[in-house]
């Protein structure tokens, strides 16, 4: 209606490739409407293949009748030159093992962008952006937005609030930091798409375990400082845990800052029909959809009780 | 790309002379393009599938159950994937009678398709005020009753499991509204023929069936059940073995059209429920997996009519069901006789035997 309905085809895998020794992946599928359109936040629904080697080497063949759904992944960068969509995830279980089977040349159904609720833009401010484990997946996207790099010229305003990141010359940031960790180092190359801002933003990585060139902890231990070095005008990006993203509600809100916070839930049809997946909010109606309202919500109108540290 | 294997098997051209197969159908009084509608519950309100299906190639959209007031849902999670199917737990969120007449109607109507809207309440009564705040609103194709979801404390299925108060409800609601009123019947009774006998008694037009299934899974490594109010309603293919022998019983067992829903994924599958009684079907979870699946349906059901001789659905109908054929024929004999005596013939007939 509006000129940016989803798009359901067939993507053609380009390239992909391991990370972190193959429990993580990363997928580019030639999708150019999805890539013109996507913006920040936005995911695209993915029908796993049955059977094409799922769950090979790792226990037994496909549990019957399964993958059943479609799979949300967070679109990680969004060329639109190129028409290309990257997606990065955790190869956990039938459905990511069956997608990271999948080989270039070969193609997938996918359905996207969806997610009436994007990142909004920075508007000039500094931002800072909070990742944790495979929740950076759609930070490289943000991050470039945030940049003022390639993004899409136009975009729609966002539901609960603001416009979404790249919707107008507002999108881009004063300045740009991204906090990022994973729980431990082995799992660094995760971060990889995040290092390569190096120079045009500042980066600083956490583990748990101390890898070398991290700082040892819970990546939300950075955000305190970036936070008052970024100023009163700053404003939180995040995704992660839900735990992490508790954590980042607390400090923004100390801080007295804006804060937005990508969030999931299982989910069936990934366009607001099912309403299946419902997040608590602070308000009435008590419930917003992940995919429809979000994934991204301001901070202050989510209920994370359940979530708040482990 | 589907990984479930599809098709009604080769296609044939029809015989040379014969013309392309007929799809329309009429059920309840509700006259359709073709016998594929949504499943309540499966198509929100229409919108949120704008874009990815053409909405005028359906037979009929049945909304997302409307109560009278907003209905919050039930709390996270409300979905789990199972094997070849889903587990949900909704509770029926919805936005209400007004929201529905001010915002989705309009612009349902203006879609060029039927619209039937699928009712809930608390109790009677409210099932009762829906359907006369209901009655005579434009674009309003048919009620359907929803007397079956397990995923709510009051109505729902406390009313569909038991003929009595499930008799009484239609019975309140019929007097309260002159559109076709659809029935959505359990699966989750002892015997649905005797609930579908009892609210085709009460003033059904048609029934529909079935809703889900109770399940439930466990995860287990937390020890606790995965969807937060424990059992939800299992959809999806794992039930059309389910669905198809409760709509080929109940066909059996009632006068009126049977809609026939559960785990329909190709044309092939809605094929078995026309074949076991129902007069048209519905298409629900498939939906979620892929938005194409619904006029895809319509096109394989078509194929399927071409390759096997088929002008009209209702050719079809039953045909796999011995005893829906005969009580079919004697109905048929019994509508004839009716007709002579209207003609003014002083011929005694045999009637129906109901």
């Amino acid at each position: 209606m509006n000129g940016r309905e989803p798009w359901h085809g067939l993507g053609e895998v380009s390239e992909s490739e391991p990370v972190a020794a193959g429990r993580y992946r990363r997928l580019v599928l030639q999708a150019p409407t999805v890539a013109r359109l996507a913006l920040p936040g936005q995911f695209v629904h993915v029908l796993c293949p049955a059977g094409a080697g799922a769950g090979a080497g790792l226990r037994r063949a496909d549990p019957p009748g399964r993958p059943f759904l479609r799979r949300p992944f967070s679109i990680s960068e969004a060329d639109p030159a190129s028409g290309s969509v990257t997606l990065l995830f955790r190869v956990k279980g039938a459905g990511t093992a069956s997608l990271a089977a999948v080989r270039p040349g070969e193609v997938l159904d996918i359905v996207g962008p969806l997610g009436g609720g994007p990142f909004p833009g920075a508007g000039g401010r500094p931002a800072v952006v909070v990742g944790g484990g495979i929740g950076v997946a759609p930070l490289p996207f943000l991050v470039e937005t945030l940049l003022g790099g390639p993004g899409p010229a136009d975009g729609p305003a966002h539901a609960p609030g603001g416009s979404g990141a790249g919707s107008d010359a507002g999108a881009a940031a004063a300045s740009v930091r991204v906090l990022a960790g994973v729980a431990e180092g082995r799992d660094l190359d995760l971060l990889e798409p995040l290092q390569r801002f190096e120079g045009r933003a500042e980066v600083r990585l956490a583990t748990e375990d101390g890898a070398p060139g991290t700082v040892k902890g819970p990546v939300t231990a950075l955000l305190g400082e970036a936070l008052e070095r970024a100023g009163e005008e700053a404003v939180v990006y995040a995704c992660g845990p839900r735990a992490m993203l508790a954590a980042v509600r607390r400090l923004a809100v100390a801080a007295g800052v804006e804060a937005w916070l990508s969030v999931e839930e299982r989910m069936a049809c990934g366009v607001g029909a099912c309403r299946g997946c419902a997040v608590k909010v602070k308000g009435d109606p008590p419930y917003r959809l992940v995919c429809r309202d979000g994934p991204v919500f301001q901070a202050a109108v989510l209920d994370l009780e359940e979530g708040e540290e482990p | 790309m589907s990984h479930i294997a599809s098709g009604p098997g080769p296609d044939r051209a029809p015989p040379p002379g014969r013309r392309a197969p007929d799809l329309s159908v009429v059920v309840a009084g509700v006259r359709m393009k073709n016998p594929v509608m949504t499943a309540s519950g499966t198509f929100g309100y229409g919108r949120d599938y704008a874009g990815l299906v053409d909405l005028r190639g359906l037979g009929a959209v049945v909304v997302k159950g409307t109560s009278l007031e907003p209905w919050p849902g039930n709390p996270p999670p409300r979905t789990v994937e199972t094997p070849a199917g889903m587990l949900n737990s909704i509770g029926l969120e919805n936005p209400g009678l007004d929201h529905l007449l001010r915002e989705d109607l309009p612009w349902l109507r203006a879609q060029g398709v039927p619209v039937i809207i699928n009712v809930v309440g608390r109790t009677a009564a409210e099932y009762a005020e829906m359907a006369r705040r209901l009655d005579g609103v434009p674009g309003v194709a048919a009620l359907e009753a929803n007397i079956s979801c397990p995923n709510v404390e009051e109505g729902g299925l406390a009313f569909g499991a038991d003929p009595d108060e499930a008799a009484a409800l239609v019975e309140g609601m019929r007097q309260a509204t002159s559109l076709p009123l659809i029935v959505k019947l359990t699966p989750n009774v002892t015997d649905i023929a005797a609930v579908a006998r009892r609210v085709v008694e009460a003033g059904a037009d048609a029934l529909s069936l079935i809703n889900t299934l109770v399940g439930m899974a466990i995860d287990v490594e937390a020890r606790r059940p995965v969807l937060a109010r424990g059992t939800g309603g299992l959809s999806g293919p794992a039930i059309r073995p389910v669905a198809v022998a409760m709509v080929y019983r109940v066909a059996q067992a009632v006068e009126v059209p049977v809609i026939g829903m559960g785990g329909i994924w190709d044309g092939r599958d809605a094929v078995e429920f026309l074949l076991a009684g129902a007069s048209a079907v519905a298409v629900g979870t498939a939906t979620f997996v892929d938005p194409g699946r619904p006029l895809r349906i319509v096109e394989e059901i078509a194929a399927y009519m071409s390759g096997h001789g088929y002008e009209r659905v209702e050719d079809m109908v039953g045909l796999a069901n011995p005893g829906f054929a005969r009580r079919r024929a004697r109905r048929v004999g019994a509508e004839r006789a009716e007709r002579r005596k209207e003609r003014g013939s002083e011929e005694i007939e045999g009637g129906d035997d109901r």
